[in-house]
């Protein structure tokens, strides 16, 4: 009987053994194989399988008989499948529904053996598809796990010869498997890209099917599933050269799946550069891919601090070299900035391992982004020094900080970290490497009326440009900060108040005569602010009628301010006041400088003479030194004075001649003394 | 030019030592139109500088026209002291009006100044003010414009 059915035996032969000893067709031979088993296997064969044949060699005991690979009759069909007839099919499964569960050595059942080598297409599924027993348990071969735990859907996709309709079959039939996971913890999913072969070929409609799943059973959650090796779907697909908008999908379903990295330490975009040179020859549009898979990363920080498995390659090094769209690098400069100061494995800075992008640049509006991009990386990490004397980098930060104050008013965040360095920037062992001259640019260029808000940015510790900015810079805000940066007020109650002025105390920033700070200590000054401009212009116009040289004994004015004036003090100041930050010691003290319109800045005295007289500090000496020189003063500003006036009032105590002799009122003086 | 209100709070000790004189918001000097300066026009300095010929007396109907001289310039209307039915101010003046104040006008002069200086004189060599103050330098009663206004040259004797 055995030799009959290998060596073709007609049908009638066979019939004629059989009836002969009906018996035979359950006796095996030393392969374990019953006759039916023999003629499944027959690779002799040509042309399909005989029906009738096999329903002769048929019998529920055969039905249940293994071979020496533990394989049922039913097997054996499914492997011959596309040589056997449905029918024939149908009646093995008949003859034992529980062959439909029955294992082979490796733990598969005829359902799991149905997606090997070729397609096995929706009848025969829907056959193997079938409950083992009409009514009563559900427990069907969908549901089979072999010896490394797939259940027939994972082993489907992993062999990738099913199309979605199959696969859609197999999840309706039991739709937790979508999310089950076999020994090594991958997922219908991550089956599906584990083999270089199958990966490429995976088709949108597949990984749809399996994302979709059935039921209460989301396959979505899948696309983060981890398998043993920490991997995910995403992580085998780009490493197997899966399809780009299978990638894309799965970016799509979950963009963080492309910032996680694997057992190895590689995003899925590291695992691009395992296949590159596949890339390069698709073709097809590598810069695209990759920026697909680069965006997600470029918003976690997490993800922008991950150097893959060959170390050193974090993704601001993928994405400088290439030529990608702005966003990315902004992102990932914002994500992780210290990576602008990381070298790769060949010890370039990103900076510099983007330069060698210069030759994609094609117009001008490339040109306009590249150099963008270039202004972006160097705001993270200045201190390269073949680029912080770049000229056309340092004109494209003017440019970018001129306009972005002039259009918005205020900075963006790469333009503040410029900013901040451009004024703090000091080099110790040279006094000529800072950046005075460019922030001088930067001043210059802008309205005036924008001066405050670039000195109203902080820095990240949240400390003003004031208090960060280099000597020299700090001398040249002072130049142009005319009147309010010039001073350091006193945080005392002002030394005196009237119902039209208020004199406070301060301190004069020293400038030198180039208009630098110097080193002496800050001067000690009063400010006197005046609501009247009547008593400002008489302050201002009665000490210009004498000059330094005529008089020591007039406290000066070392300058002074209005807002009806239109010198440059005067409109400076009308700008200064405006700063609520400079402002705030003296709003601290009520002073609302909108009603104060003008003021005067004085060296300031050690006292007034009442204060020294009635504190007992007074000597004779003293008495006679001070009157002698106010006395002086007092004859100086008469004889000087624009005014000419008539003794018109005859003072009765005191003649003027008598005033006039100084000697005289000293000894005078004197003699009231003793 | 003169200062206009040489007090003692107004004469500062530097720190080299020298006396300066400060504030000159009340000051007097020529102005380049001619026009002629009179005491008061302006910024009225402390009253307790000032020399008799500074103050007046009205009487009942030039206190009314005081009042209507000043009416619209409340805040800039010099201080009066009234006691026992006198009335004295000081002979402020108001610009840019037509009208004429209820008292004569008193050119501004170094004589300001000059007595100004000699009552520092004596607070100095006495320890005293010839005539009483407050802490702003100002008199503050009747009396002691009374006082002021008495002074002559028997004064003191």
């Amino acid at each position: 009987m055995h030799h009959a059915v290998k060596n073709g035996a007609s049908k009638d032969i066979i019939r004629c053994l059989i009836e002969s000893s009906p018996e035979s067709i359950t006796v095996q031979d030393n392969h374990m194989n019953a006759p039916l088993h023999a003629y499944l296997k027959n690779e002799k064969l040509e042309g399909s399988l005989s029906s009738s044949i096999i329903s002769m060699l048929l019998s529920p005991t055969v039905a249940s008989l293994v071979d020496r690979k533990n394989r049922t009759s039913l097997h054996l069909a499914v492997i011959a499948k596309k040589i056997i007839r449905l029918k024939a099919l149908r009646m093995i499964i008949d003859a034992n529904r529980n062959s439909l569960l029955a294992k082979d050595s490796h733990g598969r059942t005829p359902l799991h053996i149905a997606f090997l080598e070729e397609s096995v297409g929706m009848d025969i599924l829907k056959l193997l598809l079938q409950d083992p027993i009409q009514s009563g348990i559900h427990h069907r071969a969908a549901m089979v796990e072999d010896n490394l735990g797939k259940l027939p859907l994972q082993f489907a996709c992993e062999n990738g010869i099913s199309n979605e309709q199959e696969l859609s079959a197999l999840i309706e039939a039991h739709p937790m498997s979508i999310i089950a996971t076999d020994s090594k913890g991958r997922s219908p999913l991550h089956a599906l890209f584990i083999n270089k072969k199958v990966a490429k070929s995976v088709s949108v409609a597949t990984v749809l099917a399996l994302l979709a799943g059935h039921g209460d059973f989301d396959g979505q959650c899948t696309v983060k599933m981890e398998d043993e090796y920490s991997s995910l779907p995403i992580h085998y697909a780009v490493k197997n050269g899966a399809a780009s908008e299978v990638i894309a999908m799965l970016i799509e379903t979950q963009p963080e799946s492309a910032c996680i990295p694997n057992g190895d330490g590689d995003l899925p975009i590291h695992l691009i550069f395992s296949r590159r040179n596949e890339i390069i020859e698709d073709g097809g549009e590598p810069l695209d891919f990759l920026q697909m898979l680069i965006r997600p990363v470029s918003l976690s920080r997490e993800a922008c601090k991950t150097s893959g498995s060959a170390g050193s390659m974090y993704p601001i090094h993928i994405a400088c070299n290439y030529f990608l769209s702005l966003d990315i690098y902004e992102n990932i400069l914002r994500s992780y900035p210290k990576c602008a100061k990381m070298k790769n494995s060949e010890g370039l800075l990103p900076l510099e391992v983007f330069q060698s992008q210069k030759s994609n640049v094609k117009n001008e509006s490339d040109a306009s982004i590249f150099m963008t991009i270039q202004v972006e990386i160097f705001a993270r990490n200045t201190n390269i020094d073949q680029f912080k004397r770049n000229d056309s980098l340092l004109e494209s930060i003017v440019s970018r900080i001129q306009s972005e104050i002039s259009n918005d008013g205020v900075l963006s965040e790469t333009s503040i970290i410029l900013w901040v360095w451009l004024c703090s920037y000091d080099n110790p062992d040279d006094e000529n490497d800072n950046y005075t001259d460019t922030v001088d640019e930067i001043f210059n260029s802008i309205d005036r009326d924008l001066f405050n808000d670039l000195l109203s940015i902080k820095d990240d510790h949240g400390s003003s440009i004031n208090d960060i900015a280099c000597s020299k810079v700090k001398t040249l805000i002072q130049k142009h900060y005319y009147f309010v940066g010039k001073f350091i007020f006193e945080p005392v109650p002002p030394i005196h108040r009237s119902h039209d002025n208020v004199i406070v105390g301060a301190f004069l920033i020293n400038l030198n005569d180039n208009g630098e700070l110097s080193s002496e200590i800050s001067k000690p000054v009063v400010i006197k602010f005046m609501m009247k401009s009547d008593s400002y212009r008489r302050e201002v116009e009665s000490r210009s009628v004498f000059d330094d040289n005529l008089t020591d004994n007039v406290v000066h004015i070392l300058f002074h301010f209005s807002l009806d004036g239109n010198r440059v003090d005067d409109i400076r100041f009308k700008n200064d006041i405006q700063d609520e930050k400079l402002l705030e010691p003296l709003v601290a003290q009520g002073i609302d400088l909108q009603y104060y319109r003008s003021a005067i800045v004085m060296e300031r005295g050690m006292c007034d003479v009442e204060d020294e007289f009635n504190h007992s500090l007074f000597t004779k000496a003293d008495t006679v030194k001070c009157l002698k020189q106010v006395g002086k003063a007092l004859l100086t500003f008469h004889d000087h004075g624009q005014c000419k006036f008539h003794c018109f009032i005859h003072t009765k105590v005191i003649t003027y001649s008598f005033f006039k002799s100084v000697y005289l009122l000293q000894i005078w003086s004197m003699v009231m003394l003793h | 030019m003169v200062h206009g209100d040489v007090t003692l709070r107004n004469i500062i000790k530097m720190s080299n030592g020298k006396y300066s004189i400060s504030d000159f918001d009340s000051s007097y000097y020529k102005l380049t139109n001619g026009q002629r300066t009179y005491f008061g026009q302006h910024k009225i300095s402390s009253s307790g500088c000032l020399p008799p010929s500074a103050f007046t007396i009205l009487n009942e109907e030039e206190e009314k026209a005081f009042e209507i001289y000043w009416k619209s310039r409340a805040t800039d209307k010099p201080t009066t002291w009234s006691s026992s039915g006198a009335t004295y101010t000081t002979r402020s003046v108001r610009r840019g009006v037509k009208i004429r104040p209820p008292y004569t006008r008193m050119k501004a002069s170094k004589s300001l100044d000059v007595w100004a200086f000699g009552l520092i004189l004596y607070y100095m060599a006495t320890g005293k003010h010839l005539f009483s103050v407050d802490k702003d330098n100002n008199v503050c009663s009747a009396d002691v414009v009374e006082q002021i206004l008495g002074w002559d040259d028997n004064a003191g004797m």
